[in-house]
């Protein structure tokens, strides 16, 4: 020590004044005082200025500090001298009374508060009377000696003692009435808030943390206020647990009633800070040793976070089950997104569930256990999967009431267009929900599909039953009706063919006419060749759809799936082409491309043959003011048509207004193509690419898909044929191919193009088509 | 998502009725009108183990993060609280006064 201060002696021994008062105000900042002391002393040998005999007691307070805060209060106390005898600065008088208090020597420093008590400003006087407080509670009475009578520190201290002991003997009644005798200005009012603190109701630990919280920063009390907030704190504060004492450890195990060996393990796991090994392996120990069956709960909870712990963990506390490997396996690989891996130990886990004998659970169990591998085959492969299919249907012999699995394998086999699956199900889930609103919406729609309206029929009545407002189920009924009639009116059977439309109009809301009925009534009187009744009919449907266009298309489309008379067709087609002369309105001409939507999914419709009757209306169309969604609507209705001439006219339009869009670009160069991706160009490849790049920038996984799927398409080909660099040179030759009639066809015939289907990707159209309604549905609701 | 048998204060052994029953008393101390996030949290955990069904599968699928908080509140619920002797408590405010000698107002006199 000696040797380390002749060292720095030396060092200021050497330096020149302004290096002096450089390193002396550096080493003041830095609260490096020992240093700053040296050098100032060195400073008044120099040159006995004030200024330096300022600086050397800044230092000296400063020091002074240091030692206190190490719990040398003697040194510090000497140091305070030193500074007094650098003339004239403020006595820290409060800071003189505590440490001397603090050193043991209770008589002069009693005597020196009460001398210079007025020297001491009020907030000083209380905090040096709450210190003796403290002093005094924590075993120090013989303090009480130099306290003057009739002072309160005197006077509440018994009432304190007292409070503390009836606490510590559990005596609530006895420390309330004692509490309420210490005022709120008397310096024990903190112990108060302490000890009612710890005497709250378990089930209240809120309010006494709250008291606790009242308790100001500055009170010599705040720190014992914050190990009682530990032990009444719900959780485990880390940092605050690592710093308290002996004392206050065995202190908060007694408040909390838990043993040492669980504050060690706590102390354990805080080491273990973001090691799931380390944090399992303190556990593990502490399980054994205490043989607590929570800590063994813990350890297992815990092996799904830890693939290391399986086997120690069976190593301690015996063989796991094959199904619970298999299952905390399963868990492992979810955790890190390994959905192959995880499904594979799911379908161990229902593996090792048959081995065991049986019983309602063990099947409940393994159901639950097949849903989840279908879930995880599902997420690995993006998608509805046939494993995934399997997994469900299989689930379904250990517990067939779920309907949630029914609903889903409906949705996956509609989704897969696999309908003898399909029809399997809905007739499964029929049996056991019969009166499930989804499920018989779905027996409907089947039934429907296969032209057993009667059934259908029959379903949405039992649904209706159930859900009068249910307005699809109405739709569906009013539909299957009409569909039935339409089956008799192709047969002949004319009489049965109005009996179903009357049953249809029953079923209608009244005064909410969808204009259906009195169109089938009109091409029923078509049907019998009676002109005067179909005409009058058609005409009361159109005046109740609201639109001549509307409704000579409808009149137009179901003629031609019943059959009708092609000379009546042509009688519409004529007075549909007439009509649509005009420029259309915007709301007409949405209203026909939602009819145009619905007939595409229509299996026996072709709304494409009207298409050359509409050529005008389509054709100025173009200038009206549609909205992008809009206008997506109408490309994607145009594009499903094969209306490659119209798709491009509304394209191009689209594009210039919503420049460059990445849905109206793909939609352009499909019309141009002819929908034939072998025929894009190699700027036409790059402007795909990048509006690929768009879309993807934007998010838009929708377009991206379609994009990726016509540029792979229209790649694959210049792949397989030529690299890109020489494409120019082929590109000539796909010019010619198809020869100029079949692509001239395509592009300005909105007609037939068979003969180039197969180059064409497969219409999105159709994907759903084979488990629509193959009648209207939409079209009938107002 | 909190522990739904914790949130319900129910056993994890607890029949569909007792998980009810817990559930409609929770209800009543948090009506949605008073206490909508409690009740809002209330309303997630029965959902999640309102049936047999519901309950088995979150046994079995659900593992739940274990921090040192869960194992000291598990552990406290074992523990059985008491009073310190009049020794502790006067040993633990001992080791208080040294941080009374220099509260931050005076440190930075």
């Amino acid at each position: 020590m000696s040797k380390k201060k002749n060292t720095n002696k030396k060092k200021t021994e050497d330096l020149s004044v302004e290096s002096l008062i450089q390193q002396a105000n550096s080493a003041l900042i830095s609260n490096q005082y020992k240093e700053a002391i040296v050098c100032f002393k060195r400073l008044l040998k120099l040159d006995p200025l004030n200024k330096w005999r300022d600086g050397l007691a800044t230092a000296y307070l400063g020091r002074a500090k240091d030692l206190a805060g190490k719990g040398m209060y003697k040194d510090a106390l000497v140091l305070l001298g030193n500074r007094q005898q650098q003339g004239n600065h403020p006595e820290t008088l409060d800071l003189k009374i505590i440490w001397t208090l603090l050193t043991g020597q209770y008589r002069q420093a009693i005597e020196t508060f009460y001398k210079e008590k007025d020297q001491l400003q009020p907030n000083e006087i209380e905090h040096i009377e709450t210190t003796v407080a403290l002093l005094i509670l924590s075993g120090h009475d013989d303090l009480l000696a130099f306290i003057p009578d009739g002072s309160t520190l005197r006077t509440d201290s018994t009432t304190a003692q007292l409070a503390v002991r009836a606490y510590c003997r559990g005596d609530d009644v006895e420390l309330s009435s004692l509490l309420k005798k210490i005022s709120f200005r008397s310096p024990y009012r903190d112990i108060r808030s302490i000890l009612s603190a710890l005497s709250v109701d378990l089930s209240d630990l809120k309010l006494g943390r709250a008291k606790l919280e009242k308790i100001p920063e500055e009170s010599p009390f705040k720190a014992a206020a914050n190990i009682a907030h530990l032990a009444i704190s719900d959780d485990f504060e880390a940092n605050a647990f690592e710093k308290v004492s002996n004392s206050a450890c065995n202190f908060i195990c007694m408040v909390r009633g838990i043993s040492k060996q669980v504050y060690r393990l706590m102390t354990k796991i805080l080491q273990s800070t973001g090691s799931v090994k380390t944090f399992f392996k303190a556990l593990l120990h502490h399980a054994v040793s205490t043989e607590s069956p929570v800590l063994q709960e813990f350890c297992y909870k815990l092996l799904p976070y830890y693939s290391g712990g399986i086997q120690t963990y069976q190593k301690y506390f015996g063989v796991l089950s094959q199904f619970e490997i298999s299952r905390i396996v399963a868990l492992l690989h979810e955790k890190k997104g390994d959905d192959r891996h995880a499904g594979w130990a799911w379908e161990d886990a229902s593996d090792a569930l048959a081995e065991q004998p049986y019983s309602e659970d063990n099947r409940l169990i393994r159901a639950l256990v097949l849903r989840r591998a279908a879930e995880c085959c599902d997420r690995f492969c993006g998608g509805y999967t046939e494993d995934a299919e399997q997994l469900l249907e299989q689930s379904l012999e250990y517990d067939p009431d779920d309907l949630p699995t029914f609903l889903s394998l409906f949705e996956r086999y509609k989704a897969l267009e696999d309908d003898a699956s399909y029809r399997n199900c809905v007739e499964r889930a029929l049996k056991n929900f019969p009166e499930d609103s989804q499920v018989l919406m779905a027996s409907i729609e089947l039934a429907i599909n296969r032209n057993t309206f009667k059934k259908a029929a029959r379903f949405a009545k039992i649904l209706l039953k159930k859900d009068s407002i249910n307005t699809r189920a109405r739709s569906l009924l009013i539909n299957a009706h009409l569909s039935h009639a339409g089956k008799q009116i192709v047969i002949g059977r004319y009489d049965l063919a109005v009996k179903e439309i009357d049953e249809a109009e029953k079923m209608e809301r009244p005064g909410n006419p969808s204009g259906a009925i009195p169109l089938y009534r009109g091409i029923l009187g078509y049907a019998q060749n009676n002109e005067i009744q179909g005409e009058a009919m058609v005409e009361q449907a159109c005046r109740i759809i609201g639109s001549y266009v509307i409704g000579y298309f409808r009149v137009l489309m179901e003629m031609s799936r019943l059959d009708i008379a092609v000379r009546y067709r042509k009688k519409y087609d004529s007075l549909l082409k007439n009509i649509t002369l005009n420029k259309p309105e915007k709301s007409g001409f949405l209203a026909l491309i939602k009819d145009f939507q619905h007939y595409i999914l229509v299996e026996d419709a072709d709304p494409r043959t009207t298409l050359s009757t509409l050529k005008k209306y389509f054709t100025a169309a173009v200038t009206l003011d549609f909205n992008r969604q809009e206008m997506e609507m109408i490309c994607e209705t145009l594009q499903d048509l094969d209306a490659f001439q119209h798709l491009n006219d509304f394209a191009d339009v689209a594009c210039q207004q919503w420049v460059d869009d990445p849905i109206f670009v793909y939609f352009m160069l499909f019309a141009k193509t002819g929908g034939i991706p072998m025929k894009l160009l190699l700027p036409d490849i790059n402007r795909l690419e990048w509006a690929l790049e768009t879309a993807k920038e934007q998010k838009n996984i929708r377009v991206s898909n379609r994009l990726i799927e016509y540029l792979e398409q229209g790649l694959d080909y210049s792949v397989l044929g030529c690299p890109n660099q020489i494409n120019e040179g082929i590109d000539e030759s796909f010019d010619s191919f198809p020869p100029p009639e079949i692509s001239n066809e395509m592009l300005f015939d909105d007609g037939d193009d068979t003969d180039v289907e197969v180059a064409k990707p497969k219409p999105r159209s159709n994907r759903n088509r084979t488990l629509r309604d193959p009648f209207t549905v939409d079209m009938f609701d107002d | 998502m909190t522990d739904p048998f914790t949130v319900l204060n129910v056993l994890e052994s607890a029949s569909e009725k007792e998980i009810k029953t817990a559930f409609l008393a929770k209800v009543r101390e948090f009506p949605p009108e008073r206490s909508p996030q409690q009740f809002q949290a209330i309303r997630d955990a029965y959902e999640v183990i309102k049936t047999e069904k519901l309950k088995l599968a979150y046994q079995l699928f659900h593992s739940p993060e274990i921090d040192g908080d869960t194992v000291y509140r598990s552990l406290l619920k074992q523990s059985r609280p008491g009073r310190p002797s009049e020794e502790q408590f006067k040993g633990m405010l001992a080791d208080t006064i040294h941080m009374a000698a220099l509260p931050d107002s005076i440190k930075n006199k």
